[in-house]
């Protein structure tokens, strides 16, 4: 084809028209064929079996009929309608009567068989003995050469129309039977107007029907099709009426909707993540805008002032800190950060990390303890895995009460390097230890702000360890501690 | 005039809590959802700052339990959500007006200043009875043509007799809305500040406008 059909239901359609159109024609040739076939082959026979019956009644006698006089229907039927009873009859009257009585016991018999059955019989040297009334003054003619005692047979023409016509040569008469063909060509004719008249109504039929079928398949199609149009970024929690069917269209109606949910899903975790984000953003700034507005309203004391400064001064690192954790994430998302990867000795990591926790623990008296420090190497980004570290150790101080300890330990196991932190602090209810992971997830939102934290370090954490192909895990018990597994394939 | 302010944020709510108060307001401040509506149910107040993200139940459900039970107070919703669905969630909740974080101070006070006048019939930022005028954005008072100097309490007290002119306000009613919640009715300190404002406004004057109603309290109305 060298144009397209846009809409699938035309293309349906136009297939399959073409296919009952194609039956139609197969169907219609052959059976107008097999029927023709048929029906001479019952002509020739029933010609074949009535040239037979007559040759058979007529050879055997051959010497009654075989006088030379030539016999009409018109004679035979006077004489058969007046049969003159009480007459005397002469030996030539006998010999008559006899072949009479042959020619009448056709003629009886041609009454019994179809009116256009015409027999003639004639001798061998073409002139004709009998000709069956129907016949008249005309003559069946064959063309061919007729075969000596078998019957075969040939076309023919009586007045100008075929005739079918069977005939045999015996030793006294040629036989003729004939039947015009006009009757068999008027049949096969009506038959092939009937075709030709079926044609367009069953085209018709097929070409409706498939609209029909295919409208009907393919109503649920175009609902599927104006209702997924309708839904937008705004309207994802909509789904289209699911149609209790497992179908092509039950399974297309179940696979979109279920697309629609994790696009929902996902449309629905990056909202709610600006609306995290813009909220972390704005509260420092609502306070540097707030506080320092007030301070101008009127004049303060120095000291007020130095409290200010100091108050906006930590809203303003926290903004950085919030800003550069947000820009890590992002490039976390968009697969744009760097990695640097090479040898790294968590030993010696750990040590470092070690001075810093002593740093952040000193304010709060909260002792750190270096339980094991087994030396292990992996392949990784020694910048990234001593922010993941320093982020789980800081985490556990900020939850850990004053006068409690963080306990910390280096070991590989089954091919893993295996880093844990253990804390004495507020610990995590069952139900959040998945969640905090999360990004701007806290447990307690007052508490964490006044310690800090945005809730980000722990998601930096996790994608770090992922991208060390490592996991991070918490156990924890509230009120009485956690303890976060960092664990790292060492190949 | 005494206000409800429901913000978690401590800093946030110290300097709103500062700036009012330097506006002469009373303020009582409250950390979480939960507690806010508890002041707001047993409390009298003239005014509610409500932030939207609280702990506990946030600052729409706070609105809409108060309105359930007909807390008919005035409720200013602060919040870092800036989407209109927001702004339309938070005023169909039965808040009075919308303020998104980070707000200017200025515009804080000014709709402050909006949703206490809505109350009352004076829609003028000037309250006046006879030949007394008090600008409530200045704060400065006159009579006449002298002008009154008012220490913050006595501001606040008059500003509430101007607002409810011709009403007898109790003792009970006074402490309600001038002071915060730490006050303590058992003194007669209600009667001190209502006498230093009467030596101020009225003495000198024949036409008296603060009135005792013995045994019930004051009423401010021209004879």
């Amino acid at each position: 084809m060298t144009f397209r059909i846009r809409s699938i239901r035309a293309r349906l359609i136009f297939w399959y028209t073409l296919l009952v159109l194609g039956t139609l024609l197969m169907f219609g040739g052959a059976s107008y064929y097999y029927t023709n076939k048929s029906l001479s082959e019952n002509l020739d026979n029933s010609l074949r079996n009535e040239v037979r019956w007559v040759r058979d009644y007529i050879e055997p006698q051959a010497s009654k009929v075989k006088a030379g006089k030539r016999y009409t229907e018109a004679i035979i039927r006077r004489k058969a309608k007046e049969p003159l009873p009480g007459i005397e009859q002469t030996a030539e009257d006998s010999l008559e009567a006899e072949a009479d009585e042959v020619w009448s016991h056709i003629f009886r018999h041609t009454l019994r068989s179809r009116k256009k059955t015409y027999i003639q019989i004639a001798d061998n040297s073409g002139i004709i003995a009998y000709r069956s009334y129907n016949l008249g003054t005309d003559s069946l003619v064959v063309r061919d050469s007729i075969p000596m005692y078998t019957a075969s047979v040939a076309t023919g023409e009586l007045s100008g129309e075929p005739i079918r016509v069977a005939a045999v040569r015996e030793k006294n008469f040629i036989y003729f039977v004939g039947y015009p063909l006009a009757e068999l060509r008027d049949l096969m004719d009506s038959l092939y107007l009937i075709f030709l008249l079926l044609l367009p109504v069953a085209l018709g039929v097929s070409i409706f029907g498939g609209l029909a079928l295919a409208n009907k398949a393919l109503r649920p199609v175009d609902e599927i099709t104006t209702r997924a149009r309708k839904i937008t970024a705004e309207n994802l929690d909509q789904t289209i009426p699911p149609l209790d069917v497992d179908d092509e269209i039950g399974r297309l109606t179940a696979t979109f909707n279920e697309m629609i949910r994790r696009l929902h899903s996902s449309f629905a975790q990056v909202k709610e993540f600006s609306a995290d984000a813009s909220h972390e953003l704005r509260t420092p700034l609502t306070i540097i805008r707030g506080e320092i507005e007030l301070a101008l309203r009127s004049a303060r004391t120095p000291e007020e002032y130095r409290e200010i400064l100091e108050s906006t001064l930590e809203e303003i690192m926290r903004l950085t800190s919030i800003i550069d954790n947000l820009l890590t994430l992002a490039k976390a998302d968009k697969g744009t950060y760097q990695a640097h990867f090479s040898e790294v000795d968590l030993r010696s990591l750990v040590e470092e990390l070690l001075e810093d926790s002593e740093v952040l623990a000193q304010r709060k008296g909260i002792h750190i303890r270096l339980l094991k420090n087994s030396p292990v190497t992996i392949v990784g980004d020694r910048i990234r895995l001593r922010q993941l570290f320093l982020n789980i150790v800081d985490n556990a101080i900020k939850y850990t009460p004053e006068g409690g300890a963080v306990s910390l330990s280096m070991d590989s196991e089954n091919g893993s390097a295996v880093f844990e932190v253990e804390d004495t602090g507020i610990g995590i209810p069952e139900q959040e230890t998945e969640k905090i992971f999360n990004r701007f997830y806290r447990v307690d939102k007052a508490r964490s702000r006044d310690l800090g934290g945005a809730g980000l370090g722990l998601s930096i954490a996790r994608w770090i360890a992922e991208m060390h192909r490592g996991t991070i895990t918490v156990r924890s018990q509230p009120q009485k501690g956690s303890t976060f597994t960092i664990r790292l394939p060492i190949n | 005039m005494r206000i409800l302010v429901v913000e978690d944020e401590k800093k946030v709510a110290r300097f709103i809590q500062q700036g009012l108060e330097e506006e002469r307001y009373a303020v009582d401040v409250a950390q979480d959802g939960e507690r806010g509506a508890l002041m707001a149910e047993t409390q009298i107040y003239d005014l509610i700052v409500v932030d939207v993200m609280l702990p506990g139940i946030n600052g729409f459900e706070l609105t809409r339990r108060l309105r359930a039970a007909r807390v008919p107070t005035p409720i200013l919703m602060l919040t870092a959500k800036t989407t209109t669905e927001d702004k339309v969630e938070g005023l169909d909740s039965g808040a009075d007006d919308y303020l998104t974080k980070p707000f200017a101070f200025a515009e804080l006070l000014a709709r402050v200043r909006s949703l206490l006048r809505r109350g009352s019939l004076e829609k003028s930022t000037t309250l006046t009875i006879a030949n007394l005028e008090l600008d409530t954005i200045t704060h400065k008072a006159k009579r006449g043509t002298r002008a009154i100097d008012l220490t913050a309490k006595e501001y606040a007290l008059l500003e509430y007799f101007l607002r409810n002119k011709d009403r007898v306000l109790s003792r009970t009613i006074i402490s309600e809305h001038i002071w915060d919640y730490n006050f303590d009715t058992g003194t007669n300190l209600i009667d001190v500040y209502i006498s230093h404002l009467r030596n101020k406004i009225d003495s000198g004057f024949d036409r008296k406008l603060i009135h005792t109603v013995r045994g019930v309290g004051y009423v401010m109305r021209e004879e």
